[in-house]
């Protein structure tokens, strides 16, 4: 479980993120959903500790990393898996090499077990015989995986997925989300996705938040999504017409 | 004021890249990459450069020497204190500031824009000292390497050319490599090669490090880095010049 209490970040005098606090739960799939500038990459960025808060505190099942306990993160991070937006794989290494490169940081293990760990989490993420390949080969989906499989290849606790389906065509997103959330509840993980993909918050929220300008404006799960009167949240939500529609005939 | 902001962020960027590697394996495993592609890739350029130069400084020299009084060797002499003193290690680290400074860049700069760089932050790697820390060390090893191949190669480019264009002869060409060689020479240029690979590693990749936006300012941070550190190099030279000699 992750907790987030009053965290506030600035940007020279701009107040990005304010007095956010939320409750990410093991084992369930917790969503950050808002416009593009809301804020929720930033909100991401400050749980993986890549951008230090202004104020507030991050607590990792009761480990803070926020203020002087910087030092906690460090054992964090052998415990948590990250998908960048584009897959963030490492261009010069081939895709076994990419998915290994934690084992080489993290394990003491010998080659042949790292291989082998990191070909079970290609399988588990149904790439078969891409190894040898190189990031440039890959399509978008095959980058977004291997990016999963290399995420996961420590057994992490907390997973944390930044627009994970962006730029894929509707068919691999919701491959994608389906993956996510299979992983998610088979490792216990607690696993954090910023998305604006309406497709994922039906398909796999479990637990959302709504960021808007900056403030946490709603939280809940995809069933209380489609009765919310939160007008913010409306408005990103059920800007199409389809959309409307869905909601209008759920209500 | 933005000039020494920048030297405050390079100076506080170089504190990163010395500080001690996660896994001395990894380290070693990448400056042997960084040892091929910096150095191995960049022979036949030098070796190119090094020969055609040396042919030129001998025939020219030779030009220049009209006069029956001047002795026939100081060809030889002329062309071996031009590239032990200044081609070899200035202008060889400005050509490489070109190909490798570049290359740096760009690379790092395209980690950074396309959230390489923060997926070794998360994973808990200091990407300075990873990324950075390598090439710094293979530069420092290959330059010099690369020094003594030049002079090497130039010596024999001005030989080929001149005695085949009948400007010098074999014998006046060996002894002027031979007369008055200052061996503190080659350690003066040796000191400069290892400051100037300092110079065409750190200072492209603390402007890739800091590359913001995407592929048009992955081009300026390429273009920035070879400006900069090819000044960079030139005010070096001076300053060790005048300190060493």
């Amino acid at each position: 479980m992750i907790e987030v209490k009053g965290v506030t970040k600035y940007f020279d005098t701009k107040k990005v993120l304010q007095e956010v606090s939320a409750t990410f739960e093991k084992g369930k799939v917790n969503l950050i959903i808002g416009k593009s500038g809301s804020g929720k990459t930033v909100l991401l960025k400050s749980l993986i500790g890549l951008l230090p808060v202004d104020a507030g505190h991050i607590a990792f099942d009761e480990r803070e990393i926020t203020g002087d306990n910087m030092k906690n993160m460090k054992e964090i991070r052998k415990e948590m898996g990250v998908v960048f937006q584009g897959g963030a794989l490492f261009d010069s290494l081939p895709v076994i090499e990419n998915v290994m490169f934690p084992l080489h940081l993290f394990t003491r293990s010998g080659e042949a077990e790292k291989r082998e760990r990191a070909l079970f989490c290609l399988r588990r993420v149904n790439l078969n015989d891409v190894g040898h390949l190189y990031p440039a080969e890959l399509s978008g989906g095959m980058k977004k995986r291997v990016a999963i499989a290399r995420a996961i290849v420590l057994q992490p606790r907390y997973l944390f997925c930044d627009e994970p389906n962006s730029g894929l065509d509707p068919l691999t997103a919701i491959v994608i989300d389906n993956l996510l959330s299979e992983l998610t509840h088979e490792y216990g993980m607690t696993t954090i996705i910023n998305t604006h993909d309406m497709n994922s918050v039906f398909e796999i929220g479990e637990n959302i938040i709504f960021i808007h300008e900056g403030r946490k404006e709603w939280e809940g799960d995809r069933e209380a999504i489609l009765h919310s009167t939160n007008q913010a949240l409306n408005e990103f939500l059920f800007t199409s017409k389809f959309n409307r529609m869905v909601k209008e005939n759920i209500s | 004021m933005k000039f020494l902001e920048t030297i405050g962020a390079y100076l506080l960027f170089m504190r990163r890249i010395f500080a001690r590697p996660e896994r001395r394996r990894v380290f070693f495993r990448e400056m042997t990459n960084e040892l091929e592609k910096l150095g191995l890739n960049s022979i036949v350029l030098v070796m190119i450069i090094s020969f055609f130069i040396g042919a030129v400084l001998t025939l020219q020299t030779a030009y220049n020497m009209s006069n029956p009084l001047l002795p026939r060797y100081l060809i030889g002499y002329l062309t071996r204190e031009t590239l032990l003193l200044e081609f070899s290690s200035t202008i060889v680290s400005l050509i490489l500031a070109g190909k490798i400074g570049s290359n740096i860049a760009s690379e790092i700069g395209t980690m950074r824009v396309t959230e390489q760089i923060d997926a070794l932050e998360a994973m808990g790697v200091n990407s300075v000292s990873y990324l950075v820390g390598p090439k710094i060390a293979a530069a420092l090893v290959i330059n010099p390497a690369l020094y003594v191949f030049s002079v090497f190669i130039g010596i024999i480019g001005g030989f080929l050319a001149g005695l085949s264009a009948g400007s010098v002869n074999y014998d006046d060409y060996i002894n002027g490599l031979h007369f008055e060689f200052n061996p503190y020479y080659v350690t003066y240029s040796i000191i400069k090669t290892l400051f100037f690979a300092l110079v065409f590693t750190s200072i492209p990749a603390f402007y890739g490090y800091n590359t913001r936006g995407g592929a048009l300012e992955v081009g300026k941070a390429s273009t920035r880095s070879v400006v900069d550190s090819s000044i960079t190099i030139l005010v070096v030279n001076l300053i060790l010049t005048k300190i060493l000699l």
